[in-house]
């Protein structure tokens, strides 16, 4: 029955393909606009975002200035859906026993080259995390850099041992971001407000867009301990 | 028409789109499933950035506050950057739920499965 069910499946009937060129004309119709014609482009909010994000949060990285300055808001729910999945994971796998003991015993060359990769990783993820309105990356990059250098622990057969610092952190450093949100509305005027001045003339320099290093600080170390929670979570097994 | 990458790149996301939805309606093994989602999502990403001009613009880093133009739409580059993040927690939910459904019933197949059948 279902290896019969599983060939009528594959069958492709003249109906499917009608309908394949028919979806395909109306992409290729519409390609002029995606693709970007010089008369759309100049339409678009990008644009003024790349006139208004230099003056209104002082990040030379625009693609920065518009996830935490002018997106603030939306990152805050990014960030609380990762911790969501974060918690729905935990609930899912988390009452399983860690398995203290690794599968297979771990690769030689992982486990004598964590020593000599581990700093250098998180030197750049703290680097990318710092400097996300200044050079390509930000806090999102970075906590994904630092959550791979644990991945390479785990694989080198480490354990996450302080699981309720993680948890501490990552609360912690979540409760930081709503706190700072919230601040923003007696000390700037709104939410996300600006609490640390602008310094224009100091454009392009580290400590010169307000909240925004803050901000990703904050983010880069949530995404980390989310992701390494994740990890960690993945290692448990069912108890029988 | 010219075939720069400009033209050829959202009609190669429409394929990897394409591609993906296909992978999902026919899979069987939920892991395969998964990753035909993510190939779909990379596809929609791919689509969002071959929006931004990228051929001829300069990355949106500015070095002049006062000089605006010839710089890449910075949108779609924020737009995907959460799109990637949502991304990665819906396959980490689902192969959660993936691990955990292989550990109770020994299977991936989806057609085999016979716990929401009446």
């Amino acid at each position: 029955m279902s290896s019969k069910l599983g060939k009528k499946r594959l069958f492709i009937s003249p109906m499917h393909l009608l309908w394949a060129i028919v979806f395909g004309g109306l992409f290729f119709a519409i390609l002029p606009a995606i693709s970007g014609h010089e008369s759309i482009r100049s339409e678009r909010v990008g644009e003024s975002l790349l006139v208004q994000a230099p003056a209104q949060s002082g990040a030379p990285n625009a693609v920065t200035a518009v996830v935490v300055w002018f997106r603030g808001l939306d990152t805050l729910g990014e960030v609380s859906v990762l911790f969501l999945v974060a918690a729905a994971l935990g609930m899912i796998l988390g009452r399983g026993k860690n398995s203290t003991e690794p599968e297979s015993k771990p690769n030689e060359i992982v486990a004598h080259a964590k020593t000599l990769v581990l700093p250098h990783f998180m030197l750049t993820g703290l680097y990318i995390t710092i400097h996300g309105h200044l050079t390509p990356g930000g806090g999102f990059q970075g906590g994904v850099m630092a959550a791979g250098m644990a991945l390479l622990l785990i694989l080198a057969g480490d354990r996450v041992k302080h699981l309720h610092a993680l948890h501490f952190l990552e609360g912690l450093v979540g409760s930081l971001y709503a706190l700072v949100a919230i601040s923003g509305i007696w000390f700037a005027g709104s939410f996300l407000g600006n609490l640390i001045p602008i310094k224009t003339e100091a454009f392009g320099t580290l400590f010169s867009a307000g909240i925004i290093p803050v901000l990703y600080i904050f983010i880069g170390i949530k995404v980390g301990t989310e992701i390494i929670s994740i990890y960690d979570n993945f290692q448990r097994r069912e108890e029988a | 028409m010219n075939l720069s990458l400009e033209t050829v790149l959202p009609a190669f996301s429409l394929m990897l789109i394409l591609l993906g939805l296909w992978g999902v309606a026919t899979r069987k093994n939920l892991i395969k499933i998964f990753i035909s989602l993510s190939i779909a999502e990379t596809g929609v990403n791919l689509l969002y950035i071959s929006m931004t001009g990228f051929v001829h613009g300069k990355v949106p880093i500015l070095a002049d506050p006062t000089v605006t133009s010839g710089y890449v739409d910075p949108l779609p580059h924020a737009m995907i950057l959460t799109s990637i993040v949502i991304g990665t927690a819906v396959t980490a939910l689902g192969l959660a739920l993936t691990a955990r459904y292989h550990e109770r019933t020994g299977t991936l197949n989806v057609t085999k499965m016979k716990e929401l059948k009446n």
